[in-house]
This record gives structure tokens, C-alpha cells and sequence, in this order.
């Protein structure tokens, strides 16, 4: 502290470039498991992930088990915690006002807002992965000692695909609503309750049945992971995405470029 | 070199306008106002977090959001506080240092240099004192070895040791070829190390200049046993003067040409020393109209 010198380099080459995407993203992951809640938040995705493939395969009936519905089971508690993650990974610039030095330092927001995404969406890819190798491992465990079920593997990529799909929408989701509103508590109880508002509000409507069967994201994005998905499933599952994903990416893109910073 | 030129933007009835300066590579500006004149205001319309409603402001002739590493050519410190308090002091570094690209020794020389010791670096931010978050702020604006330094209010949270060390970092700073704009609401702060002050009430900008310009014109003050035999002797030699109320006399002249008024008069004196515009009082009228208008 005595020698309070700045070192007289101040040789900083003109010919800097802008820091790429790929180094970005791995800040972004950084940035996601440095904290202890970040990590606490990954480490109960995965227990969750365990536990639950562990209970659907010991405790369920043996003759149903098949990886589709132990990787259904296992997926469906992550699904739930995806979105908090994607909210997070956003939302935690401004609760924490960290906001202020991200952008300082990448005065492109453009470039910080798909660096998130893409980090959400790796993350949500670990995730599955984890899912399914514990669904894989559970499911082989638990099968007949006289060989397996002839369904247990039925349509295994089509089904571990499927998982893939719906998690990563589940976390770009997250991310969506996290850009829309830039505030933990209030993204995720609008994510947690608009669906159930919205089921509500067309399930008594007749007229609106179908509508919000189309437009509920965990009904459109359920089939997913059927053994045979059908044209208007995917059809389904593109129009949820549209209006529960990629409307909010956008709006909330828009409003993280022009929104003044801290 | 930062250049600002007739930067507005307005929130409502506040905001700020038509600020203008400049700030020379080798000098510290001292960007003085009230709390709440448009000092952060300005600052955070330099570095692109909000947008200018008309105006411009520069970097080396670029605009901020247009640098393609600004970390490495502008080092900002704009607020202590905006630190994620679950990262240690060492990890709130690192990920900068990531993005700059700057190494890890990078990290360690900052450390050292603001006087932030390994067990410190390795707490979370979020039980850091002010002064520790001024400090860890202070390195993460000099990590990227940049040439300008954008900093508001440093000195808020400081000890007066923490004060006098910084003083000595932004002067060797700026020695150095470096280009220091800092912002504070208190004069004394900023006097002492400052080449060129800009006084900013109201969002406008209301005095520009080094110390001695905003002094202004010089006087003498003058003090001798016998004041009527000193003030006869002003007038026969026809230099204008004024009696203030202690006493003394102010004369619109240097002090050498009173002394030799005084000499060839044969008064003794007990005082005589040049006298400025008195900076603290300028200030202080200069922003006053702010106090009113809170009340109002």
C-alpha cells in the first residue's frame, strides 16, 4: 500500500478485439456455478434427477418400467427447476446489480444477452444428460432378471430426444421471462402462475378449450417425449414454444438493449 | 482523452444539459456538484449505460458502446456497491479479468496494488466494508491497464489514510500520461490532486477551469500598525482598495507593489499576502440555488 505506483504501461494495443462469443458463454457458466446458490441450485437439479429416477424404478410397478417413463419422471421435477435457472442466470445481474460492470465491460448487451442463452441452454443439455444417464442406469438396474421388458427400450432416441427439447425450451423460457421482467421473485411466480391462470381461464371458457391446450406449455410440451410424436404435436409444441419462448426472448432482448443500466 | 459536448438527457424535470468539457491525457478533472447535479448522470452517459438525448461523448473520438475492449482502454468505477456480495473479492476480479483478457498475475498485481491482501481477496464481497468495496472497485478499474480512468465519488467510504493513498495513485496516474476524470460532492477531495475542476448544479455545467482560473482576479490583503497612514498612502498613489470589516485593507494590486507603496510610506507591516477568490465560498455559491430548490 506504500508503493501506491500504477505500472506506466498504458500500452494497450489499438488493435483490440471484441472478446468472443465462446469465451462469453464461459463466463456466463462461471458465472453460474461460482456462487454458493448457483451451485446449490445445480447440485439439487442433479439430486432431484437421482432421486427420482431411483423411486420411479424401485418403488413403481416392475412390469411397466421403460425408460420413457422412468426419463419422464426424472425430468419432470428438472423441468420445474430449469426456468428458476434460466430466470436466475439473468435476474441475478440486477439483484445483484452486477449489471453495472457486465455491461460496462460489454457495452454490447446483444452479445451478453446470447451469451446467457447459450450458457441456459447448456446447461439445460448437463441436465439432461444427467437425467438420462440416471434414468439409463435405473432403468437397466430394475429390469426382469429374465431380460428385459420387450418395451423398456422401445423408441430410446426418440424419447431421450424429446427430454432434450423440452428441457433446453424450459430454460430458454426461464431465460425469456428473466429479460421480460429483470426481477427474480416477480418472473418466476408470473412463469408458476400465468400457466395455471391461463388453464384456468380457457378450461371454463368452451370456446377457449383448445386454444389453451395449444398455448399451455406443459401440455403442448409433454407429448415430446412420446414414442411417436405426430405432425400436430410438433405443430403444438412450436406454437407453445412461440408464444411462451420465443415472444419473451425477444420482448425482453428488446427491453435489455434500450432499459438504462444501473 | 475523453470529450464531452452538449450532453442532455432528461428525466422529467431533472437530468442534465448541454454539459460540455474535456479531459487531457497527464491531467485529473475534478467533476464537482451537489449529490444529485447530473455528476453520475454524465458519467454513466460516457460509458453507454444510458442513452444521450442529444450530445456526444467520446473516448480518443469514439463513442464508448463502440470500443471493442473498454475495459482496456477506459477503466470505470461507477458504483462500490454493485458487486454480487456471494464472490469473494479475488473471484469478483477474475471474471473481469476474463472477459479483458487480461491473466491471472494481472489479478494479483491489482490486488496488491490497492491494498487488498490475500485474506481479504479471499472473502466474499458481500462482509467487505465500503472502503474494501472502493478499493476492490478501484482495482477492477485499473485490471484492464487502461489509459483513461472514469471514476465516481472514489473517495466516498475512505479514511483519510485511505484518501491521501489514493490522492497519490491518480497524481502518479496521471504523471504518468494517464487521463483521470473523478467526480465528488466535496471540494477538499478533490482540490488537492486536481488539475482542472468542472463544477457542474442543476445539470448544468456552472464553472470550467483550473484552480487558479476559477480564483479569478487577484488581490492583497494588507495589514500595517498604522492602517490611516497606509491608506493615505494607496491614494496618493491612486491604487483602488477596500477596508474589510477586521481591519484590513484589500488592495487590486500584486503584493509587491503594495510593499513599495507601504516602504516609500514608512508604515510597518504586520501583513501582507495575495489573496484568491476564496475556492470553498465559490463553490458553495456557485451550487447554492441547489439547496433552495430541494427545499422547494
Amino acid at each position: 500500500m506504500t508503493a501506491a505506483t500504477v505500472p506506466a504501461r498504458h500500452a494497450t494495443p489499438m488493435t483490440l478485439h471484441p472478446v468472443r462469443l465462446a469465451r462469453l458463454v464461459q463466463i456466463e457458466l462461471r458465472k453460474a456455478t461460482d456462487t454458493r446458490a448457483g451451485r446449490w441450485l445445480l447440485l439439487v437439479v442433479a439430486a432431484i434427477a437421482i432421486a427420482t429416477a431411483a423411486i420411479t424404478a424401485f418403488a413403481g410397478k416392475e412390469k411397466g418400467h421403460s425408460l420413457q417413463n422412468v426419463l419422464a419422471n426424472t425430468t419432470s421435477l428438472s423441468t420445474l427447476l430449469l426456468p428458476v435457472l434460466g430466470v436466475l442466470l439473468v435476474t441475478s445481474e440486477w439483484s445483484q446489480r452486477t449489471a453495472l460492470t457486465t455491461f460496462t465491460l460489454v457495452p454490447r448487451r446483444g452479445r451478453i444477452v446470447a451469451a446467457k442463452t447459450l450458457a441456459g441452454a447448456l446447461l439445460a443439455v448437463l441436465a439432461t444428460i444427467v437425467c438420462v444417464l440416471v434414468a439409463v442406469a435405473a432403468t437397466a438396474v430394475t429390469s426382469h432378471p429374465d431380460g428385459p421388458n420387450p418395451g423398456t427400450w422401445h423408441h430410446a432416441v426418440a424419447v431421450v430426444i424429446g427430454s432434450l427439447v423440452v428441457q433446453v425450451l424450459y430454460v430458454l423460457l426461464g431465460i425469456g421471462f428473466g429479460l421480460l421482467f429483470l426481477n427474480t421473485p416477480f418472473a418466476i411466480v408470473v412463469y408458476f402462475a400465468l400457466p395455471t391462470a391461463w388453464s384456468i381461464l380457457t378450461g371454463s371458457v368452451k370456446a377457449l378449450d383448445s386454444v389453451g391446450k395449444w398455448a399451455n406449455p406443459s401440455t403442448a410440451w409433454e407429448h415430446l417425449t412420446d414414442e411417436s410424436v405426430g405432425g400436430t404435436l410438433w405443430l403444438k409444441a412450436a406454437v407453445a414454444a412461440a408464444i411462451w419462448v420465443v415472444v419473451p426472448l425477444v420482448a425482453g432482448t428488446v427491453r435489455v438493449l434500450r432499459r438504462p443500466i444501473g | 482523452m475523453i470529450e464531452i459536448q452538449e450532453l442532455t438527457k432528461s428525466f422529467g424535470s431533472a437530468g442534465i444539459r448541454d454539459v460540455s468539457f474535456t479531459c487531457t491525457p497527464g491531467t485529473v478533472t475534478g467533476f464537482l456538484g451537489p449529490n444529485g447535479a447530473g455528476k453520475s448522470t454524465t458519467m454513466r452517459l460516457l460509458c453507454g449505460l444510458n442513452a444521450a438525448d442529444a450530445g456526444s461523448a467520446t473516448i480518443d473520438g469514439v463513442p464508448y458502446r463502440r470500443l471493442p475492449q473498454p475495459g482496456r482502454r477506459v477503466g470505470v468505477m461507477l458504483d462500490p456497491t454493485a458487486m454480487h456480495a456471494g464472490r469473494s473479492g479475488h473471484e469478483t476480479l477474475s471474471l473481469s479479468a476474463a472477459v479483458l483478457g487480461v491473466g491471472n498475475a494481472r489479478v494479483a498485481e491489482v490486488l496488491d496494488l490497492v491494498g487488498l491482501d490475500k485474506g481479504a481477496a479471499a472473502k466474499r464481497v458481500g462482509i467487505y466494508s465500503l472502503g474494501m468495496r472502493q478499493r476492490l472497485a478501484l482495482g477492477m478499474a485499473l485490471l484492464g491497464d487502461p489509459g483513461i480512468l472514469v471514476l465516481d465519488e472514489p473517495a466516498n467510504g475512505l479514511d483519510p489514510q485511505g484518501i491521501h493513498w489514493m490522492r497519490v495513485l491518480l497524481r502518479d496516474y496521471a504523471d504518468r500520461g494517464g487521463t483521470v476524470l473523478l467526480s465528488s460532492h466535496l471540494l477538499h477531495e478533490v482540490q488537492a490532486v486536481a488539475d482542472k475542476l468542472v463544477i457542474i448544479n442543476l445539470g448544468r455545467i456552472v464553472a470550467n477551469g483550473t484552480p487558479e482560473e476559477l480564483q479569478g482576479t487577484r488581490t492583497t490583503l494588507v495589514r500595517s500598525l498604522d492602517q490611516a497612514l497606509l491608506a493615505a498612502a494607496l491614494k496618493a498613489a491612486e491604487q483602488p482598495f477596500t477596508s474589510a470589516s477586521d481591519g484590513s485593507l484589500r488592495v487590486e494590486a500584486t503584493t509587491e507593489q503594495v510593499g513599495r507603496i507601504a516602504a516609500s510610506s514608512g508604515s510597518v507591516l504586520t501583513e501582507l499576502r495575495e489573496q484568491g477568490e476564496d475556492l470553498e465560498e465559490l463553490f458553495l455559491s456557485l451550487t447554492a440555488n441547489n439547496a433552495q430548490e430541494v427545499a422547494a
